[in-house]
């Protein structure tokens, strides 16, 4: 298992075994459906690795991101008000905008200093 | 690929902390705020120990204690043993693979505070009206609906799960990205170590098996609101179907980084190259892919699922298991074996685990199933699995590591001391629960007919040597960075490429590399010399 997608391709393979192996059994559709999804998502990634473009010659990594911890924390309240109503799942949405709109920002300034 | 920092000042304090995108750094916090549920969870258990100390209720009311059980159990599961994993995994595996930082940080970090916001939010259900969640760690449907659990303490558990396990998803996409891409030169994938390929095998099922979770919890709160989702006439088996597509791997999420975890100790107190290594990398595949496919056999009761394919699949794991228990026990065999803290704890998870292993074969045939569902045989088993096996390997970990995240090595006598505790806990907790279990003492009640008086009352003996185990560790943590021992960059000649780099790692993790040949590049470097 040289190559970096191998071992996915290898695993995905067992997963798509056993969904076949299920039908001997069962053709109920959230058997297949689960498990059979599970194969083909592994199998992606397993094709995104195999024809994936080469990586860059540098790569630079960021020291902090402020805009990450505003996303998390938007998200966070956006989720957590669903059942409480929209006192307080509109804040959430509006601290996930400036968040992913603080992001943005930060990957521009950092495309630019690179 | 060459790796640099963009120059930035390091943010310094704990803002810096809280924003850092440093690996090691997320990894840490995570591994704090991990604990913290530990902690926070813990207490719930002693809590119910207290309770069913003796028959009748005494210190805590029926819903209480509805609500402990499945806050302990949400806050083990969802917030403690899964983030615990993928932190360890954060922090080691671009040190083991000689990668300078994780793929995708900000992802990373991202995961960090949605499983902390997720946790918040389940704990924070203890303040609104009707109490927290108490409808158990798997929310069984109907039980769960807006009817039968009214309040917003279950909406808000479902957020809190919702969250922390969205936050996991995140985690496992940056580390299956680092692990396939981010190899330094010479780190093909058959020269990983036996803890990355756990993590590799982790990943998979936590990015396969976790997004169904995250769809089952969302539609399960729009019933909640709205109805109609899981009402009709199949939809609670769609449910548990749904639920346990995931409630089953991530038990194997929460196992196998600890499988990898005792692995690299065994080696290193071994001082022997990790046996039938070609062997273990391919059982952690086949036991990942056989672990996807056996989750309703927790449904053998309902009578609504197929119990031949699920019954074989499940007996199945034992040949992956029995691969796994091979190459730990070949690697001690014929090494210059060291007792340490770390080695004993790591021997203590396998004895541990064995125990949860085997009883999890008597519950994977439905007839012994019938008997013993939602008994505390049952609690038994999956305490032997989660708190033998994966707590004891965590810890087999952190005495090992300890000393490469701080500088300073734990103190070995404190070590054993705890060892032996939890040895002594855990046993005296959990046996009794098979006999009783056996004899016919159903989970989630809060008291019981005076017949199981006295074995509870060694269990709740038990729980409580356990919570001084855990207090002695965490003394010795404290003891030990306020007294250091310096440990040096490679205090037990272990084999993989953390041990190259500097106690605590430097930003970018190393400032050169070994040559690497194989899984063990230290080891080859040893061999070379002499």
């Amino acid at each position: 298992m040289q190559r970096r997608w191998t071992p996915l391709l290898v695993w995905a393979g067992m997963l798509a075994a056993l969904t076949c192996i299920q039908f001997i059994f069962s053709t109920n559709p959230y058997y297949w459906a689960t498990l059979g999804g599970a194969a083909v998502a592994t199998g992606l990634f397993a094709a995104y690795y195999l024809w994936r473009p080469p990586l860059q010659v540098e790569e630079y990594v960021p020291e902090s991101s402020y805009a990450t911890v505003a996303v998390a924390a938007g998200a966070a309240v956006a989720v957590a008000g669903v059942p409480f109503g929209p006192w307080l799942y509109l804040p959430g949405l509006a601290l996930l905008v400036v968040g992913l709109g603080g992001l943005v920002h930060e990957l521009r300034v950092e495309r630019r200093r690179a | 690929m060459t790796t640099v920092a963009l120059e930035r000042p390091r943010p310094s304090g704990l803002v810096g902390w809280v924003a850092s995108t440093d690996h090691k750094r997320i990894a840490l916090m995570q591994v704090a705020a991990s604990m913290g549920f530990f902690v926070a969870s813990g207490i719930a258990a002693l809590l119910m120990r207290s309770e069913l100390a003796k028959p009748g209720m005494q210190i805590v009311s029926r819903q209480s204690y509805d609500e402990l059980f499945t806050i302990h159990g949400s806050g083990m599961i969802y917030l403690t043993v899964t983030p615990l994993a993928l932190a360890v995994g954060l922090y080691l595996i671009p040190l083991q693979i000689g990668a300078a930082e994780v793929a995708w940080p900000r992802l990373a970090l991202l995961g960090l505070w949605l499983f902390v916001a997720g946790g918040v939010i389940m704990y924070l259900g203890f303040a609104v009206d009707h109490g927290a969640a108490k409808a158990g760690w798997f929310a069984t449907y109907p039980l769960s609906d807006a009817a039968n659990t009214s309040g917003k303490g279950e909406d808000m558990w479902i957020c809190g799960v919702f969250l922390a396990v969205l936050g996991n998803t995140i985690q496992s996409g940056s580390l299956l990205a680092t692990i396939v891409g981010k190899r330094a030169p010479g780190m093909t994938m058959s020269r990983l170590s036996p803890f990355t390929w756990s993590m590799l095998a982790t990943v998979l099922m936590a990015l396969t098996s976790f997004p169904v979770l995250l769809g089952t919890m969302a539609a399960l709160e729009w019933d909640r609101l709205h109805g109609g989702v899981f009402s009709g006439h199949y939809g609670p088996v769609a449910y548990q179907l749904l639920f346990w597509f995931y409630g089953h791997p991530v038990v194997y999420v929460m196992f196998f980084p600890f499988v990898g975890m005792a692995a690299e100790v065994v080696s290193a107190f071994s001082a022997r190259r990790f046996f039938a290594y070609k062997g273990f990398t391919f059982s952690i595949l086949l036991f990942a892919a056989l672990s996807m496919s056996v989750w309703a056999h927790h449904m053998f009761a309902t009578g609504r699922i197929n119990n031949e394919y699920f019954s074989l699949t499940s007996t199945m794991l034992i040949v992956p298991a029995g691969l796994e228990y091979f190459a730990l026990i070949g690697t001690m065999i014929g090494g210059a074996i060291v007792f340490s803290t770390a080695m004993l704890f790591a021997i203590g998870f396998l004895l541990l685990f064995l125990i949860g292993g085997l009883t999890g074969i008597i519950v994977a045939s439905p007839p012994l199933d019938y008997h013993l569902t939602d008994s505390y045989f049952y609690v038994a088993h999956f305490h032997y699995a989660l708190f033998g096996g994966s707590l004891f390997a965590f810890f087999a970990g952190a005495y090992y590591w300890f000393p490469k995240v701080t500088g300073a090595l734990l103190r070995e006598s404190l070590g054993k001391l705890q060892f032996l505790l939890m040895l002594v806990g855990a046993n005296l907790t959990f046996f009794p629960m098979l006999v009783l279990g056996f004899e016919g003492m159903p989970r989630r009640v809060a008291t019981y007919p005076p017949r199981f008086t006295s074995l509870n009352a060694l269990e709740t003996v038990g729980g409580f040597v356990i919570a001084l185990g855990v207090l002695v560790f965490f003394v010795n943590v404290w003891w030990s960075l306020r007294r250091r021992v310096e440990a040096g960059n490679d205090p037990f000649g272990g084999p993989t490429l953390e041990w190259w780099t500097s106690s605590p790692p430097p930003r970018l993790n190393f400032d050169s590399l070994p040559p690497i040949r194989s899984f063990a590049p230290l080891f080859d470097m040893r061999d070379d010399r002499r």
